[in-house]
C-alpha cells in the first residue's frame, strides 16, 4: 500500500473547482430544492383557504407578530453574516485575533437570534397559537354553509377544552382579583360548563361558534385575560409559522455548531490559512440560511 | 446452446401476445374489458385499441429484432463484429417514428379527455359558486365514507343557483340510498362527488368512469348511459333485470382502509325516464316508512347495514 | 479531499465495518438490500396468498406451518384480516423501493462502480460515504419497529395519501359525546385545576396515541421516519457521487469517455439531490400532521370518521401527492436509470462490439431525467387535479417515452451484428431489454388521460410496475450482480445455476407478471384484498391463482440466486483481474482491489466501449490503451 503515495493523485491535473466546495454547493442546492417545496406548498395552501379574501387570514395583531422582532432578528443575522465575511477575510490575511472576533461575534448574534425566535414562540404558545387547537367557526358571512359550519365547530372541542382549562387555572390562581375582567373571565367560564347559576337556573352551555365569537369579544375588551382568539385559517397559519420557523431555526442551529468548530479550531491554531475549505463552507451554509430568512421575513412579518 | 435462449425469449414475447389475444377473442372468458356502457365507455375503449395496435406494432417489431439478433449472431458465429459506433440517420428516424406515434395518440385523446372533464371544472369547494354542468337531467351528490357510497337523489328539479344549497342541506323529499346507481338510458347525468374522511374513488367499469373524491372538495362528473340493463317492475316494486342480464357494479379504486374493497356498488340502467320515475317514487315511499321505524330505539345502525348489504 | 486523511485500515473495525473504503461500503449496502430483498419478497407472497384464495389462505399456510396458529389474533377468524393485507403490500412497496432498489442500485453498485469505473482511488468524502451508509440504520430500525408498534406497520399504501395516511382525532380529551358506547367506557375527569393545561409533550404524547384512519396508526409514524432517515440517505450519496464524478476522474478520463454505468448514476445523483427534498419536506409536514397537529394535508371542515372526527383543518390532501410525486416519479428513474448504465456495459462486454450511439444513449438520459421533473402530474389524472392539468402533463409524459424509445432502439443495434457471449450476466441483460420494451410499451396506455381513467388504480398498473422495476430494474441488478461479482468478492458465480435461475426466473416472473394486464384490463382495482365479492371479476380469479402460483415459484427460484452468491463468496472459481475481457477500467485493477484501487493511476485514451476496433486478442481495448490483463497474466493467475 505504500507504493500508492508514489503515483501522483488521480483527480484531474486540474481540479476545477475545489471538492469540499462543490459538495457545499450542491448541498445548498438540495437545501433551496427543500426550502422551495416548503414554500410552494405554503403558498398553495394559503391561496387555496382563503380564496384571494385577505379577511380570512389571520392578522399580526391577531397572531401576536411583532414586525420589530423580525426586523431586529434579520439585522441580527444581516449583521452575523457580514461578521463571518469578516473573519473569513482576516483568516486568510492570518489575523487570528480578527477571525476568532469575527466568529465570536456571529456566534453570539445567531444565538440572540434563536433566543428571540424562543421567546416568540412562548409568546404564541402563551396566546394559544397552537396547531390544531385554534377555533376556526366564527359566524362572520364568510362562511355560510351550514354543514361546513357544523364540521368546523365540532373541531373546536379541543380548542374549549384549552380555553376552559386556562380560564380555570387563571381563576384559580388569582382568588383575590374582583376587576371586570374578572368578573367577564369567570362568567365566560360559567358558559363554558353547563351548571346552575347562583339563583338556581340552569345555564346553557355555549356552543362552540357562540364561545368562538364570545372569547373574540372579550379579547377586545380585555386583551390580558388569558383567552384563545378564534381565527379563520388560525391552524393553517399556526403550522406555518411553526414549521417554516422551526425548520430555519434547525438549520441555524447546525450553523451555530459549524461556527462554534470554526471558533473553537481558530483558537486552538487549527484553522490554517492555506486550507480554508472548512471555514469557507461555514460561512457559505451561514450566508445560505441567512438567504432564507431574507425569505421567510416578509411572508411571516410583513405580508 | 444460443438458439435455445433465442427460442426462449421467442416463445415468451409469444406467449404474452398470445395470452392478450386469447382474452380478446373469447370475450366469455371475462378476461378483457367489462360491457361498456355509456358514451365515454365506447370512446375510451377506441383509444384502448389505438394504443394497442400501434403498441402491438413496435412490441412485435422490436422484440422480432431481438429475438433475431439472438438467433444470428451468437459468438460461435463466423466472422468478426463490426467496431459500428452509431448512425445519426438512424438515430433521427427512430427518434422521430416513435415520436409521430405518440403524438397520433396525444390527438386522439385530447377531445375525448376533454369532453370527459373539462366542464365544470376546476371544482368548487363546498362554498363555491355553481358545481353544475348546464344541461343535467339528473344531478346526484355521492359522498364517498368508510366503507360505502351514499347516493342522494333530487326528486325535484333544481335550479342551477340551488345546487350548492342542495349539496349541503338538500329537500326533505330528497332519497338517499347507499351503494346504488340508478340512471336511465340517455339522460346526461350530473355526479358531485365527495367524502367524509379519506380520499375514495369512485369507478363504475361499465361506464368507464372513475374519479377519486377528495376530502374537502366536491367534484362534478358527468355521464350518458347507453344501454339499459333494468327496468322497475311496478307489481313487483322493485327492479328486474332486463333482457342484457347484465350486473353492472360499483367499486372503490383509490385505497381507503382495510375495507377498501367493500365499497360495492351497483349500477341500474333504467330503459327511459318513466322507470326511472316509478323507482324513485316508490323507493322514496319505502325509505320514508323504514326511516320512522328507524327511529326506534337501536334500529337505526342495523337498517344501514342492510343498505350497505343491498 | 485528498487521501492523507483517508489512510489505510488498520483493524477489522474500521476495515470492514465502520469502512470509508467504497468497496466495502458498496458491498454493505449489497448485503443490507440482501436482507430486505428477502423480507419484502415475503411480504408479496403473503400478497399474493391473500389474493389467490382469498378466505382458505391462511388455512392452508396453518396446514404446513400448524405453529404458526399461536401467533394469528383470534379477531381474525380463519382469514387473513384486511388490515394485515394493507399492510402487507404498504411494506412490500415501501421494502422494495426504499429499502432493496434504491440501495442497490445506488448505494451497492453506485458506490462500489464509481470510483473504479473513472479511475479514483476512492470516493470525494469517505467518510460522509460512511455515513450515508450508517444513516440507512435508524431507517432499518423504524420499519422494522413498526412492525411491532400497536397497530402494526403502516397500511396506507406507499403512496401513503392523506388522509388516510395522517388523520387523527384532534383530542387531548377524549371526545364527549360522540359516540355513546366511547362515552360509557371513557372516564370523564373533573377538571382540576392543577391537571389544567398539558404540556407539550403531553399533546404530543396524546396525539401519537390517538384514534387514526384505520392502519395508519403509530406504524405510519414510523414509517415516515424510516423514510426520513432513508431519504438523508440518499441525499449523502448523491451530493458525494456528484463531486466524486466531477472532481476524481482520471487523466483523460472526460464526461464523454465515461462508461453509461456512471453516467446513469450521475444522472440519477443529480435526480436524486434535487427530487429528495421535496419528498422529506412532504414527510416533515405529514409527520407534524400526525405528532403535534399541524393541518397541512386536512382539509378546511376537518373529517368525520364513523364515530371520531377531526380537528378543524385548513389544508389540502392534494397537495401532499403533488409533493409526492415530485420525487417519487424522478425516483422510477432513480430506480431504472442506473439499471439502463449497467445493462450497457453488460451488454457490450459481451457483444464484443462498440456500443451503438453513445451519444445519443447519453443525451437520452439527460432527456429522460429532465423530462423527468415535469410529469409527475401523471399518477394524479383522477385525483381531482384540474383536468387541465391533465392535459399538460399528459404532453411531458408522451414526450418522455421518446428517449426511452431511443434507449431500446440503440441497444438493438449494438446487438445487431453483434457476436454475443451468451452467459448469466448476458442474458439478464437481454432480458432487461426485452422486458423493458413490454414496461415502456404499458406505460403508453397510462400517458393517454382518457384511457388512464380506466387503467388508473387497476391491475393494469401494478403489472407495468412491476414489468419496470422487477422485470427490468431486477434483471439488471441480476446481470450486474454476475457480471461485477468476480470484481467484489475475487470469484466469479456458478454460470450454470446462473442460467437456470434465469430461465426460471424470466418464464416465472412473466407468468407472475403479464397476466395482471389481463386482469387491469378487465378493471380489478389494486390492492384488494378479496376481489371475489364482485361478480364482475369473478372470471378472473383463475388469473389471479395462476399469478399466486407463479409468484410462489418465483419466490422458490431466487433461492437458486441466493444459494449461488453466498456460495461462490466462498467457493466460486478464482477469477483473476478481467474475466469477461471487458475495457473499463475497473477491469485493470486486481479481484478484488486493494485499498485505493489502482496500482498506477490509469492514464485513459478513449472512450469505453472500443470492442472489435483492433485486432488485439478476443477484440478487446482497454481504456488506457493496454491491455494490462494479458501483460500481468504471470502474476495473477
Amino acid at each position: 500500500m505504500n507504493a500508492l503515495a508514489d503515483y501522483p493523485s488521480p483527480t484531474l491535473e486540474v481540479p476545477t473547482f475545489p471538492s469540499a466546495k462543490l459538495a457545499m454547493w450542491l448541498f445548498l442546492a438540495t437545501e433551496v430544492m427543500l426550502f422551495s417545496g416548503l414554500l410552494a406548498g405554503c403558498y398553495v395552501l394559503k391561496a387555496g383557504a382563503t380564496g384571494g379574501n385577505p379577511n380570512l387570514w389571520p392578522t399580526r395583531e391577531q397572531t401576536h407578530i411583532q414586525p420589530w422582532l423580525g426586523t431586529l432578528n434579520t439585522i441580527l443575522l444581516v449583521v452575523s453574516s457580514l461578521c463571518l465575511s469578516f473573519a473569513l477575510n482576516a483568516l486568510k490575511s492570518g489575523n487570528i485575533k480578527g477571525t476568532m472576533g469575527g466568529f465570536g461575534l456571529g456566534f453570539v448574534l445567531g444565538s440572540a437570534f434563536l433566543g428571540i425566535k424562543a421567546w416568540e414562540y412562548r409568546d404564541k404558545f402563551h396566546h394559544g397559537l397552537i396547531p390544531g387547537s385554534i377555533a376556526e367557526a366564527i359566524n362572520n358571512n364568510q362562511t355560510h354553509d351550514s354543514k361546513r359550519m357544523q364540521m368546523l365547530s365540532s373541531g373546536q372541542r379541543v380548542w374549549l377544552d384549552l380555553q376552559r382549562g386556562q380560564l380555570e387555572k387563571y381563576v384559580h390562581d388569582h382568588p383575590n382579583q374582583q376587576g371586570p375582567d374578572m368578573v367577564a373571565a369567570k362568567a365566560f367560564l360559567a358558559s363554558l360548563r353547563d351548571g346552575k347559576k347562583a339563583n338556581g337556573d340552569y345555564i346553557r352551555p355555549l356552543s362552540p361558534v357562540e364561545a368562538a365569537q364570545e372569547a373574540n369579544r372579550i379579547l377586545e375588551k380585555y386583551p390580558d385575560l388569558p383567552v384563545y382568539p378564534a381565527l379563520p385559517n388560525g391552524n393553517l397559519w399556526a403550522s406555518f409559522y411553526f414549521t417554516l420557523t422551526g425548520i430555519h431555526a434547525t438549520h441555524l442551529f447546525a450553523g451555530l455548531i459549524l461556527i462554534a468548530i470554526c471558533l473553537i479550531r481558530a483558537i486552538s491554531g487549527g484553522l490554517p490559512p492555506e486550507n480554508l475549505d472548512f471555514a469557507e463552507n461555514t460561512a457559505l451554509y451561514w450566508h445560505f440560511v441567512d438567504l432564507v430568512w431574507l425569505f421567510l421575513f416578509p411572508l411571516i412579518y410583513l405580508i | 446452446m444460443h438458439r435455445f435462449w433465442s427460442l426462449l425469449f421467442a416463445a415468451v414475447n409469444m406467449a404474452c401476445l398470445a395470452l392478450l389475444v386469447v382474452a380478446y377473442a373469447y370475450p366469455g372468458l371475462g378476461w378483457w374489458l367489462p360491457d361498456s356502457a355509456s358514451t365515454q365507455a365506447n370512446e375510451i375503449d377506441s383509444l384502448f385499441y389505438l394504443i394497442t395496435g400501434l403498441c402491438a406494432f413496435f412490441f412485435v417489431a422490436t422484440q422480432g429484432i431481438l429475438i433475431y439478433s439472438l438467433w444470428r449472431f451468437p459468438s460461435t458465429a463466423p466472422g468478426s463484429p463490426s467496431p459500428i459506433h452509431g448512425h445519426p440517420g438512424l438515430e433521427i428516424g427512430w427518434t422521430i417514428a416513435p415520436l409521430v406515434g405518440l403524438l397520433v395518440i396525444t390527438a386522439a385523446s385530447l377531445p375525448v379527455w376533454k369532453e370527459a372533464r373539462y366542464q365544470g371544472f376546476p371544482p368548487p369547494a363546498l362554498e363555491g359558486t355553481n358545481p353544475l354542468p348546464p344541461e343535467a337531467d339528473q344531478v346526484i351528490l355521492v359522498t364517498a365514507r368508510q366503507w360505502d357510497w351514499h347516493l342522494k337523489y333530487a326528486t325535484e328539479s333544481l335550479p342551477a343557483e340551488g345546487i350548492r344549497q342542495w349539496a349541503s342541506v338538500g329537500n326533505p323529499s330528497d332519497l338517499i340510498i347507499a351503494n346504488e346507481l340508478h340512471v336511465w338510458k340517455g339522460a346526461k347525468v350530473s355526479l358531485l362527488l365527495r367524502t367524509t374522511d379519506v380520499i375514495h374513488s369512485f369507478f363504475v367499469p361499465a361506464l368507464r368512469l372513475k374519479q377519486d373524491t377528495l376530502p374537502g372538495k366536491t367534484i362534478p362528473m358527468r355521464f350518458e348511459a347507453t344501454v339499459s340493463n333494468v327496468r322497475f317492475d311496478p307489481a313487483e316494486g322493485r327492479v328486474v333485470p332486463n333482457e342484457t342480464k347484465a350486473s353492472w357494479e360499483i367499486a372503490c379504486a383509490e385505497l381507503c382502509g382495510g375495507n377498501h374493497f367493500r365499497m360495492r356498488g351497483k349500477l341500474f340502467v333504467h330503459p327511459d325516464r318513466k322507470s326511472y320515475d316509478a323507482w324513485l317514487d316508490h323507493s322514496r315511499r319505502q325509505t320514508r316508512s323504514r326511516s320512522l321505524t328507524a327511529m326506534l330505539p337501536n334500529a337505526s345502525s342495523s337498517n344501514q347495514k342492510e343498505g350497505a348489504l343491498q | 479531499m485528498n487521501h492523507d486523511s483517508h489512510p489505510a485500515p488498520g483493524n477489522f473495525l474500521t476495515k470492514y465495518v465502520f469502512s470509508g473504503d467504497h468497496k466495502i461500503i458498496g458491498i454493505q449496502f449489497l448485503f443490507s438490500g440482501l436482507l430486505f430483498w428477502i423480507l419484502g419478497g415475503l411480504l408479496a407472497l403473503g400478497v399474493r396468498l391473500q389474493l389467490g384464495w382469498p378466505n382458505q389462505a391462511l388455512n392452508e399456510l396453518l396446514k404446513w406451518f400448524p405453529s404458526l396458529a399461536d401467533s394469528i389474533p383470534a379477531s381474525w377468524g380463519s382469514r387473513i384480516s384486511p388490515e394485515f393485507y394493507t399492510m402487507l403490500f404498504t411494506m412490500h412497496a415501501t421494502v422494495m423501493i426504499f429499502f432493496v432498489v434504491v440501495p442497490w442500485l445506488g448505494g451497492a453498485f453506485g458506490n462500489y462502480l464509481i470510483p473504479l469505473m473513472i479511475g479514483a482511488k476512492d470516493m470525494a468524502f469517505p467518510k460522509l460515504n460512511m455515513l450515508s451508509y450508517w444513516v440507512l440504520w435508524p431507517a432499518f430500525f423504524f420499519l422494522l419497529a413498526s412492525f411491532f408498534v400497536d397497530g402494526g406497520a403502516a397500511g396506507s399504501g406507499w403512496t401513503a395519501y392523506p388522509t388516510l395516511s395522517s388523520a387523527t382525532q384532534n383530542a387531548d380529551i377524549p371526545d364527549p359525546g360522540l359516540d355513546a358506547a366511547a362515552k360509557a367506557t371513557t372516564p370523564t375527569n373533573p377538571p382540576s385545576p392543577t391537571s389544567m393545561e398539558p404540556g407539550l409533550w403531553e399533546r404530543i404524547k396524546n396525539r401519537w396515541n390517538s384514534p387514526a384512519a384505520g392502519q395508519s396508526g403509530q406504524g405510519q409514524v414510523y414509517w415516515l421516519l424510516a423514510l426520513i432517515f432513508s431519504g438523508t440517505s440518499s441525499m449523502m450519496g448523491s451530493v458525494n457521487y456528484i463531486t466524486t464524478i466531477l472532481n476524481c476522474r482520471a487523466p483523460g478520463m472526460t464526461l464523454m469517455r465515461m462508461p453509461l454505468t456512471v453516467w446513469g448514476m450521475f444522472v440519477t445523483a443529480i435526480l436524486q439531490s434535487l427530487a429528495l427534498p421535496v419528498l422529506t419536506v412532504a414527510l416533515i409536514m405529514q409527520f407534524l400532521d400526525r405528532t403535534v397537529g399541524t393541518v397541512f394535508f386536512l382539509p378546511p371542515a376537518g373529517l368525520a370518521f364513523g364515530n371520531w372526527q377531526t380537528g378543524t383543518g385548513g389544508g389540502q390532501p392534494l397537495l401532499w401527492q403533488h409533493l409526492f410525486w415530485f420525487y417519487s416519479h424522478p425516483a422510477v428513474y432513480i430506480m431504472i436509470l442506473p439499471a439502463m448504465g449497467m445493462v450497457s456495459d453488460v451488454l457490450v462486454a459481451f457483444c464484443r462490439k462498440p456500443l451503438f450511439g453513445y451519444k445519443p444513449m447519453v443525451f437520452s438520459m439527460i432527456g429522460i431525467a429532465g423530462l423527468g421533473f415535469i410529469v409527475w402530474g401523471h399518477h394524479m389524472f383522477q385525483s381531482g387535479m384540474d383536468p387541465r392539468l391533465g392535459t399538460g402533463f399528459m404532453a411531458a409524459t408522451v414526450l418522455i417515452a421518446v428517449p426511452s424509445a431511443v434507449k431500446i432502439f440503440n441497444w438493438l443495434a449494438t446487438i445487431w451484428g453483434s457476436r454475443i457471449r451468451f452467459t448469466s450476466a448476458s442474458l439478464n441483460a437481454l432480458a432487461f431489454i426485452s422486458m423493458f420494451i413490454i414496461g415502456g410499451l404499458s406505460g403508453i396506455y397510462m400517458a393517454s388521460t382518457p384511457v388512464d381513467i380506466y387503467i388508473h388504480d387497476t391491475y393494469f398498473i401494478v403489472a407495468h410496475i412491476h414489468y419496470v422495476l422487477f422485470l427490468s430494474s431486477m434483471f439488471g441488478i441480476y446481470a450486474g450482480i454476475h457480471f461485477w461479482f468476480p470484481k467484489m468478492f475475487g470469484r466469479t458465480m456458478n454460470d450454470s445455476l446462473g442460467k437456470v435461475h434465469f430461465f426460471l426466473t424470466f418464464l416465472l416472473a412473466n407468468g407472475t407478471f403479464f397476466p395482471m394486464h389481463i386482469l387491469g384490463i378487465r378493471g380489478h382495482p389494486r390492492r384488494y384484498y378479496d376481489p371475489t365479492i364482485f361478480d364482475w371479476l369473478a372470471s378472473v380469479q383463475p388469473l389471479n391463482q395462476f399469478v399466486s402460483i407463479c409468484a410462489i415459484l418465483l419466490g422458490l427460484v431466487q433461492v437458486i440466486f441466493l444459494a449461488n452468491f453466498l456460495f461462490s463468496i466462498f467457493f466460486g472459481p478464482k477469477s483473476g483481474r478481467n474475466p469477461w475481457e471487458a475495457n473499463t477500467l475497473e477491469w485493470e485493477t486486481p479481484s478484488p482491489p486493494g485499498h485505493g484501487n489502482f496500482e498506477t493511476t490509469p492514464i485513459v485514451l478513449h472512450g469505453p466501449y472500443e470492442y472489435a476496433v483492433t485486432t488485439a486478442i478476443n477484440g478487446r481495448f482497454s481504456q488506457t490503451g493496454l491491455n494490462r490483463d494479458q501483460i500481468q497474466q504471470g502474476n495473477h493467475p
